[in-house]
């Protein structure tokens, strides 16, 4: 009986949750809009135009291309979307444990994301267009050159939560939510936690094609690339999707890196503290979007797809493994 | 051949003169325009207007080439009645102050015999002028690699030649009044 | 084995400003071959001269491009100039050559904004559009509009330089030589933008010099051309200007968009010392030889011959050739030559070892202007028949402003 209402009480979180992350990563989407377009002295959209976008083209047809891979065509977008839509489901917000927390870790997330991105591309190859086809290849590729990167700080942060004790599973988000990884290490190991996190932030316009990385998407250069044939209810759900991304990318950080929460401060308020950081949580995630996402892709232009991948393996690869020392340095000179 | 400018100018009556000697009978006008300006209204550069027969065009066009590397710009033509008319604006010494001269070079095309050597092995910058020329007039050019059309429509009518006024030009049907 | 395969940039494509194809023929992302057509805006501006007077034809002129409209306007005037034998007060010739350089200015700004968009620097393009707001602001003061001035006619130009102006200009001056140097900072010391810019669409100057490059677009690979060198016209006989080449600034001329990016940003410090030296220069007097248009268009019916026009558009060189006929109102025959026509040319060179990437760039690096290079049409009559006219299109402007308004007040 406990366990199928824990069953449906998760259920409601669930649908909760993702209701509450898809409104707001419009907002921020929107939010982004506007301060990037401040920072260019523009006026900029109202801060509800991506919603008002959606809410359009999910009024609109959906047209499929007469070269395009029907079947394909119309599940990639559906795919992208749920499989980001999942990721949220394993990040736990504030100190409110995560809906599925038990069920996956972090490797999970980093798959879903790469899956959506996978379903990005296959909507790219499937839509028979060739400029289409050169933004979903630019997508693979993109991917291909962020992910070792990305596999070093997420193993090397386990390893560190695993050898310094820190309470929970090594791989489980919820251990660096809980615990402060910054505490764990010593002078030597911030360091190399600093490493590890510039990567995961040069990382993060590469994960959700913005700012200097927006390469599979380009407009000046292939038109939106893979989203070029799509139209109505597919392209609202690659809208959704690219907010959610960034938005998922900005909390994956928060959760790893920026554990500060209100729960020291307010300790005999158990309640009121779950309370507060869970509003603290979206906070911190909207600094963290704005500062990796809106800052950088106003900072810079637009990278060639090999001097993005170039990037990528050499230098934040580079950053990573150097991190890695760092850390191992520390924790295993204590 | 180097594909060089000349950092020096020769006088643009020399020219004339040597042009002259070179050619004689065969220039059918050689002038010079003169172009004032400034505040002392003096002559800033001068213009060279020539004129030679088809058979000429090619060996002209080469022995400016002595001189200096020929600067193209455009050819600009009309349909004279039993002749295609086609002037050739080309520049030399272009590096001193003042010290360019303005070759327009007239050929007389007859339409009997609607060709005329290319000059895109010396000047590829020609392409579009002689593919213009040969899309609007009809003009043959000799040697042009590509005479594909380059500024008319795919689905153009290759019988009508825009410019020409005889009856292989555009007829008033053909145009489209917008008001 | 490997397979190419072909992909088209433009018509309508959104790092282009105007419609132009190139056909690309890829191998992943590297350009194998490359085949530009133009052809998509031709508007039978020549043919249409042919049923105007030469007055008319001004106008005219004025609409072959929006960013150098004064430039064709001049180089048409100076054609005509040059068959009729008509002179310019000196102080129309600096009004003119202010006119130029004030579009220079404008023009160079816009190519610097829509290159930092092409390479998707944004926040560089945004404060390049906001920097041109204020020549533009000058070239309204001056002459009513803020394109097509409408300002020069012949034998001199239409409006005079009051004193309040030429303190507007001054102070425009000052706020360039303040504002525009961070910008060139922003892009030219971004590592990105180097990334993107440098080794891109390399032209030598053996090859300018073959496929008669133009303007920027020449002396960025180094040639030493400047028509208001060698062949000054206007004030610029009395305002020697020297061409700016990379390898005086920058040690070497490479020929590619990172260089054609410094020649122009150069070109426009240069720009504003010219007005200023106009400025200081500008003498009394009058502004028209003839204000009279009915005395002026009566010459011209009588005069006879072909003229050259030529000037130094911020492009390249602008060539105009006009042709009247004694005893005929109309113009009788005009030919157009954009630099674009010129620089276009080179543009399979450019091509040639780069990568999809960078074919916008490339593309509007010589700065293209494809409805200046392309001017005329004609239908064969096979069209739609449902042409909206002239009169219906006004009665739908107006229509729209007034509903406009209706919604506003």
């Amino acid at each position: 009986m406990a366990a199928i209402f824990m069953l449906f009480l998760k259920f409601f979180a669930g649908v909760a949750l993702l209701a509450l992350v898809v409104v707001l990563a419009l907002l921020f989407d929107g939010a982004d809009r506007v301060a990037h377009a401040r920072m260019q002295r523009r006026v900029g959209p109202p801060v509800f135009q991506p919603v008002y976008d959606i809410l359009k083209l999910a009024g609109k047809e959906n047209i499929v291309p007469r070269r395009a891979a029907r079947f394909f065509f119309m599940l990639a977008p559906w795919l992208a979307l749920v499989s980001t839509l999942m990721v949220f489901l394993y990040i736990p917000v504030g100190s409110f444990p995560a809906v599925l927390g038990t069920e996956g870790d972090m490797i999970l997330i980093v798959y879903l994301l790469a899956l959506s991105g996978v379903a990005m591309a296959v909507g790219g190859f499937a839509s028979g267009n060739p400029i289409a086809s050169i933004g979903a290849g630019r997508e693979i590729t993109l991917m291909m050159s962020y992910e070792f990167p990305l596999a070093i700080v997420i193993t090397t942060m386990a390893w560190v939560a695993h050898k310094c004790g820190m309470e929970g599973s090594p791989f489980s988000l919820e251990t660096f939510a809980a615990s402060s990884v910054w505490d764990a290490v010593g002078k030597a190991g911030d360091f190399g936690l600093l490493c590890l996190f510039l990567s995961l932030v040069f990382v993060v316009p590469g994960e959700i094609g913005k700012g200097p990385m927006d390469i599979p998407e380009a407009k000046t250069e292939i038109l939106d690339g893979f989203i070029i044939e799509y139209s109505g209810v597919n392209l609202a759900l690659f809208k959704i999707t690219f907010a959610l991304r960034s938005f998922a990318m900005a909390a994956f950080v928060t959760s790893l890196f920026v554990p500060a929460s209100f729960a020291g401060l307010l300790g005999g308020w158990g309640f009121a503290a779950a309370v507060l950081d869970f509003l603290l949580y979206w906070v911190k995630v909207f600094v963290v979007q704005m500062v990796f996402v809106t800052l950088m892709r106003t900072a810079f232009g637009r990278l060639k797809i090999w001097q993005a991948s170039r990037f990528y393996v050499m230098r934040v690869a580079g950053l990573s493994i150097a991190g890695m020392l760092l850390l191992s340095i520390d924790v295993l000179t204590r | 051949m180097t594909s060089k400018f000349r950092k020096t100018a020769m006088a643009c009556g020399i020219l004339a003169d040597a042009l002259k000697a070179r050619f004689g009978e065969a220039l059918l006008k050689l002038e010079t325009h003169e172009h004032k300006g400034g505040a002392a209204n003096e002559t800033l550069y001068r213009d060279l207007w020539v004129e030679v027969a088809p058979e000429t065009f090619r060996p002209f066009i080469e022995a400016l080439f002595e001189y200096d590397f020929v600067n193209f710009h455009v050819i600009s033509g009309d349909d004279t009645g039993d002749d295609v008319e086609l002037n050739y604006h080309l520049s030399l010494f272009q590096r001193t102050r003042g010290g360019r001269v303005g070759i327009t070079l007239t050929v007389r095309v007859p339409k009997a015999a609607l060709s005329l050597p290319s000059i895109f092995d010396v000047l590829p910058g020609s392409e579009y002028s002689e593919r213009e020329v040969r899309e609007m007039f009809g003009v043959d050019f000799d040697g042009l690699p590509n005479k594909t059309l380059v500024f008319l429509p795919e689905d153009w009518d290759e019988e009508i030649k825009p410019w020409r006024r005889d009856a292989t030009g555009p007829t008033p049907e053909h145009v489209r009044e917008l008001s | 084995m490997s397979t190419t395969y072909k992909v088209p940039i433009g018509p309508v494509h959104v790092g282009l400003k105007e419609p132009v194809t190139a056909w690309l023929e890829l191998d992943g992302e590297r350009i194998v071959g490359a085949r530009v057509r133009p052809g998509a805006i031709h508007r039978g501006i020549e043919f249409m001269a042919r049923e105007r007077n030469p007055i008319q034809v001004i106008y005219l002129s004025e609409r072959i491009c929006g960013i150098c409209s004064f430039s064709h306007v001049l180089c048409f005037i100076r054609a005509i100039e040059d068959l009729a034998g008509m002179t310019v007060p000196v102080r129309g010739q600096y009004i003119r050559t202010l006119v130029l350089e004030l579009e220079r200015v404008h023009s160079h700004l816009l190519w610097a904004g829509v290159a930092c968009y092409t390479i998707g620097f944004d926040s560089a393009f945004h404060l390049g559009m906001q920097l041109r707001e204020r020549v533009m602001d000058i070239l309204e003061l001056l002459t009513g509009n803020r394109v097509n001035y409408g300002v020069a006619t012949f034998g001199g130009v239409r409006w005079d330089v009051t004193p309040e102006l030429a303190k507007a200009m001054r102070e425009m001056i000052r706020y360039y030589r303040r504002e525009f140097t961070p910008f060139r900072d922003i892009v030219m010391d971004d590592p990105i933008a180097h990334a993107r810019m440098r080794g891109v669409g390399v032209l030598t100057g053996e090859e300018a010099v073959r496929y008669s490059a133009t303007g920027p677009t020449a002396r960025a690979s180094g040639l030493r051309i400047d028509l208001r060198k060698s062949s000054p016209y206007e004030a610029y006989g009395d305002i020697p200007v020297e061409p700016i080449v990379p390898q005086d600034h920058f040690g070497a001329a490479r020929g590619d968009v990172l260089d054609r990016f410094a020649v122009r940003v150069m070109e426009v410090y240069q720009s504003l010392d010219v007005l200023e030296k106009v400025l200081d220069g500008l003498p009394e007097g009058p502004y028209a030889a003839e204000a009279n248009l009915n005395k002026v268009l009566a010459s011209l019916k009588k005069a006879e011959g072909t003229g050259w026009g030529i000037i130094e558009a911020p492009r390249g060189d602008d060539t105009h050739v006009v042709h009247l006929k004694g005893g005929d109102e109309n113009v009788y025959w005009w030919k157009v030559r954009a630099p674009t026509y010129a620089n276009a040319v080179s543009w399979p060179l450019m091509f040639r070892g780069n990568e999809l990437a960078d074919a916008p760039l490339i593309i509007n690096s010589i700065d293209p202007c494809i409805s200046c290079m392309e001017r005329m049409m004609v239908t064969d009559g096979r069209g739609d028949p449902r042409v909206v006219t002239r009169a219906e299109l006004l009665e739908r402007c107006r229509r729209k402003t007034f509903d406009m308004m209706g919604r506003r007040a």
